[in-house]
């Protein structure tokens, strides 16, 4: 348990409305460790981006125990969420969301700038600088997104996402936007951040992708109906 | 040009946009109707006809005496001047009219009701026009001195006294002791010019001959009496400056020669001119309700802020059937028609509800403004104020549609459809919302500063003490009516006197005092001159009252020094004065008076001062209310009011004071009785009706300046939803959220206050050049202020709560 980065017991997600309740979940049970690179996929809602969702904190389960790092995290307040988010979760989306109003510095700023125990200048331009080298984008830190093309955003996504050193990166079709070219030198990229130690979580349609992690788990109506180290897959195909 | 088919899809479209339409008709229905009453009310007393025949051509004379050129208090002519006025023939007057207003009773109806009379000639109802519901009026052997008792009634009177009796012409009324014959019931149509006072609304009307102007005063030349004066209708072709210039050389050369004829101050000049009836009616009215007028275009321009921004991002809404109407071949105009039939639709509406509700403003305005202006019975929605309505409400339905069509960006629009929705077509700019926040702030900084400043300078007037002892008390004037003419001063003195003997053998009566007036009564103030030294040059004008050691002793006013003066003293006429801290002020800057003598301008004696009291407060409209100078004199008066001080719990009629009046002659009968406390209350009327007016308008500022900005803000935060997802999801708090947008709307806001402060600045520099006077409170500053800051935080958290009170997860799907 040592190296375990987070767990989840039994969570479930039913979104209800007036009229039904949909069960997005059942019974989910995961563990990630420090170091993993899991890509969850499956076929259009099976409930990938719910997962997705609930180990961002970005929702909350509707039943079952969830924690991080050993904390649990399974009922939080919008605001214990928000900073938990904010200091151990990075978010890499499909179509990038990052603001336009603000240069590439400042978006891969904005993370240091909402932590609870304020973050100087000094070390902002530093943790932003270094994350900008990361992904090759130093010259850039001055341009706003919309000057720049499909895999540059993405990088500068990545950028924010690594720049709180968080424990773990969720990443959600990180290629969807992108053409194979800039598609390939993403996933190099993470495939790079996860050598280097970076704890992943990606949701991917692509099985090419699915394949460069090291744990994949298929998710089918709202369960995992199959979780297996790649090694192990790969030695089952030998 | 818009067609019956864009009407159609209009109101189609409109049919499933109920909130939309409700918050539009609703929000411009309620200040367009404000708008239209106030214009009706503008254009009743600046523009309108007057109800009666060459409205143009009549004139009322008025005077003004002068001493060493500078106007007294003295505006009117000395009586006998008058009548010569009107019997003088001349070819500039087709007719001329006298008219002497006064009050009457009824003595032989029961509670010897005060009925408000005009004594005039003939020609006053020919010149108005009147037509009567029964009878005639007077004729021309009913002129003066004809002594013919003869009484023309209103509808009113007719209808409240007589219960519409069909048979009422050959009735009579007893007035003054006189049986008057009733020849004629003026039409229930009948609007009476307001000469003399606002509201003045006469039951009777008596020959001239029976006026109540008393017999020495009628051939007296140095009194002059303010509510009698004479109307002309100018001959036609006759120019109104020029009678003027003939008339007032004529006027005031025979006051002169009067004057001197009598050795009387040779100083004194008379000056009369010829005033049209629409300035004699209008009076000073125009200032304030230009004022409203001013205050109401504001109110309709935040409203018409909140609905441009409302109109926009429905037109965000519409953009992607915009797109597709552009997709099958549609231009701009076509666009543009189809926007502005909608918007006709919603001004349609709008202005049906507006004239609802300005309905109801104007019956509002009927009652609450009774007696502070004119003309308020001839207010009604007419065919001029529909046609108002109805452009005020296209003229803005093609702004609205102007504006709209300005943001339509056909090359995004086309894009739209393209890139199947993401990320481009028909937005508000942030630059355009935070304009509109500007201008909404700037407008209610301005509106709710200037209306919470008079609000508070009125209720502080309404709230503070006045400085006398109120409660318990009566204030009954008693008629000597044909006394006058059989009795002495000294036996009407003598009257009161025993009034006031009669009175205190009541158990229910604790005190019972004399004056010439209360501070506070029905009749006005009497103003007189004091000098320090005989013959002195440097004039000190004052209001005088007489009265006795009693009255001073109800009125409990505090002394700063010496004493009040006695009953003992008033009776034997010792001249004592008990003077306010003003005049004190005035007569020594010490204000160390006691035993100082002042004289009266004109008269040989002199006035001891032997008491200061602390100055009243009384409420004085609009006017400077730092109180006059004010002089409490020991002598009993002829015709006095009588002060009655009730014990606790008890209350007094006309018809007790009335059994006491006559056991002392049959001939005394009380023309009114009023609480102190009620005279008090109609006195402050006009300060009432304006603090319920700015009180009331700063509310309606309020609630549209929360619906503006609130519209204005949730459209930026439903735009900026995705953004503040995207952020939420990186780890922003809440609060960092709810900051963020406040940051964000900082600027416009204080930039609007700046605005709105440097306005009221040079408002203020304006109000100092003017006579009005309005005192300054810090909370009337403040309270804007922190209003403004409150509206918005709460309509800043109000626009993102639905942002912030849910998942990150749900803001970026946006459920």
């Amino acid at each position: 348990m040592q190296n375990l980065t987070l767990q989840m017991k039994g969570i479930t997600k039913v979104y209800a409305t007036d009229e039904m309740y949909t069960h997005a979940l059942r019974g989910i049970d995961l563990d990630i460790y420090k170091g993993d690179f899991v890509s969850i996929c499956g076929p259009s809602g099976c409930g990938k981006s719910t997962l997705l969702s609930l180990l961002g904190l970005l929702d909350m389960p509707t039943s079952g125990q969830y924690f991080i790092e050993g904390k649990d995290v399974s009922r939080l307040t919008l605001s214990e969420a928000a900073s938990i988010r904010n200091e151990k979760i990075g978010f890499i989306f499909q179509s990038f969301n990052l603001i336009d109003e603000l240069s590439v510095f400042e978006n891969i700023a904005l993370p240091l700038r909402y932590r609870q125990q304020k973050v100087s200048e000094i070390e902002i331009k530093k943790r932003v600088t270094e994350c900008l080298q990361i992904v090759d984008m130093a010259h850039r830190a001055q341009h706003k997104p919309n000057q720049l093309s499909g895999g540059q955003q993405q990088r500068i996504a990545i950028a924010r996402a690594l720049v709180g050193n968080p424990a773990l990166l969720l990443v959600d079709e990180p290629t969807g936007n992108l053409d194979s070219r800039n598609g390939d030198a993403v996933m190099e990229m993470l495939q790079h951040l996860n050598a280097q130690g970076t704890t992943l979580c990606m949701v991917t349609h692509d099985p090419r992708y699915a394949d460069m992690a090291t744990r994949k788990l298929h998710l089918l109506d709202g369960q995992i109906i199959d979780a297996q180290h790649i090694s192990e897959m790969v030695s089952e195909q030998i | 040009m818009v067609t019956i088919q864009d009407f159609k899809s209009a109101f189609h479209s409109l049919s499933k946009a109920k909130g939309y339409v409700f918050t539009i008709v609703f929000t411009l229905g309620i200040t367009l109707g404000a708008l239209v009453a106030i214009f009706n009310l503008n254009y009743q007393i600046l523009a309108a006809p007057l109800p009666y025949p060459d409205a143009d051509r009549l004139v009322v004379f008025k005077s003004q005496q002068y001493e060493k050129g500078k106007p007294t208090n003295i505006q009117a002519s000395p009586y006998p001047l008058v009548i010569e006025t009107y019997r003088q023939k001349d070819e500039l007057f087709s007719q001329k009219a006298l008219l002497s207003y006064t009050v009457s009773i009824e003595r032989r109806w029961p509670g010897s009701p005060v009925l408000n009379t005009i004594s005039t000639t003939p020609n006053y109802f020919s010149m108005l026009g009147a037509s009567m519901a029964k009878g005639r009026a007077f004729s021309e052997d009913e002129d003066l001195d004809s002594m013919r008792p003869v009484a023309v009634i209103s509808y009113d009177t007719w209808q409240d006294y007589f219960q519409l009796d069909p048979d009422v012409i050959g009735k009579t009324l007893n007035i003054m002791e006189i049986e008057f014959t009733i020849v004629g019931v003026l039409d229930e149509q009948f609007v009476e010019p307001e000469l003399l006072n606002l509201g003045w609304k006469t039951q009777v009307w008596l020959p001239m001959d029976y006026d109540d102007v008393a017999t020495p005063t009628r051939k007296n030349w140095r009194a002059s009496v303010g509510r009698t004066f004479v109307i002309g209708k100018l001959e036609n072709g006759v120019n109104r400056s020029f009678a003027e210039n003939q008339i007032n050389p004529q006027s005031a050369r025979r006051f002169e020669e009067e004057m001197q004829a009598i050795n009387d101050n040779p100083d004194l000049k008379l000056s009369v001119s010829l005033v049209s009836f629409y300035d004699a009616i209008k009076g000073n009215s125009s200032k304030q309700i230009l004022l409203m007028l001013m205050g109401v275009l504001v109110l309709v321009l935040i409203s018409a802020v909140n609905i441009i921004n409302l109109v926009l991002a429905r037109a965000t809404q519409q953009q992607r059937s915009m797109a597709i109407q552009l997709a099958l071949g549609a231009q701009k105009k076509h666009l543009f028609n189809s926007i502005l039939g909608e918007l006709i639709c919603l001004m349609l509406g709008a202005t049906f509800f507006s004239l609802i509700v300005s309905t109801v403003i104007l019956k509002f305005i009927e009652v609450a403004a009774e007696g502070l202006l004119p003309r308020l019975d001839e207010l009604k929605i007419d065919g001029l104020t529909l046609l108002f309505a109805l452009m005020v409400s296209f003229l803005l339905a093609l702004i609205f549609a102007w504006l709209v069509g300005r943001q339509i960006d056909m090359r995004r629009l086309n894009g739209l459809l393209q890139s199947s929705g993401k990320g481009v077509g028909l937005q508000i700019s942030k630059s355009m919302r935070q304009f509109l926040i500007l201008i909404q702030i700037t407008l209610t900084g301005i509106l709710l500063s200037i209306s919470l400043q008079i609000f508070l300078h009125s209720a502080k007037q309404l709230q503070q003490d006045v400085g006398y002892h109120t409660e318990n008390q009566y204030q009954v004037r008693v008629s000597v009516a044909t006394l006058w003419s059989s009795t002495t001063k000294e036996e009407r003195v003598a009257y009161f006197d025993e009034i006031v003997e009669q009175l205190r053998q009541d158990q229910k009566i604790e005190a019972v005092g004399l004056s010439s007036g209360a501070p506070v009564a029905v009749s006005s103030p009497r103003f007189r001159s004091v000098v320090l030294e005989p013959g002195a040059e440097n004039k000190i004008t004052m209001i005088e009252t007489w009265g006795n050691g009693s009255f001073l002793n109800m009125m409990k006013m505090p002394l700063v020094a010496g004493r009040y003066f006695t009953d003992e003293e008033a009776r034997a006429n010792e001249n004592k004065l008990v003077i306010n801290e003003t005049l004190a002020k005035l007569i020594d800057p010490q204000a160390d008076v006691i035993g100082k003598f002042v004289y009266r301008d004109g008269e040989p004696f002199a006035l001891e001062i032997v008491g200061v009291v602390q100055d009243l407060q009384i409420p004085a409209g609009q006017k400077n209310p730092r109180e006059e100078p004010r002089a409490f004199r020991s002598n009993l008066y002829e015709e006095s009011e009588i002060l009655i001080r009730v014990k606790s719990g008890q209350t007094l009629s006309s018809t007790e004071v009335n059994s006491y009046t006559e056991k002392v002659h049959p001939g005394l009968k009380v023309a009114y009785l009023k609480s102190t406390d009620e005279l008090l209350s109609n006195f402050t009327h006009a300060q009432k009706t304006i603090t319920g007016l700015t009180a009331g308008l700063s509310i309606l500022v309020l609630l549209l300046t929360t619906i503006g900005i609130y519209g204005i803000l949730s459209y930026s935060v439903q735009v900026r939803r995705f953004e503040l997802g995207v952020r939420m999801a990186i780890g922003a708090r809440p609060v960092i959220i709810f900051l963020q947008i406040m940051k964000d709307n900082f600027i416009p806001v204080v930039t609007g206050l700046l605005i709105s402060l440097v306005v009221l600045l040079g408002l203020w520099m304006w109000i100092q050049q003017t006579s009005f006077y309005l005192s300054l409170n810090l909370l009337g500053w403040l309270l804007p202020l922190l209003l403004i800051l409150v509206i918005t935080v709460a309509t800043t958290f109000l626009s993102v709560r639905n942002i912030i009170l849910n998942p990150a997860n749900a803001v970026l799907r946006g459920d």
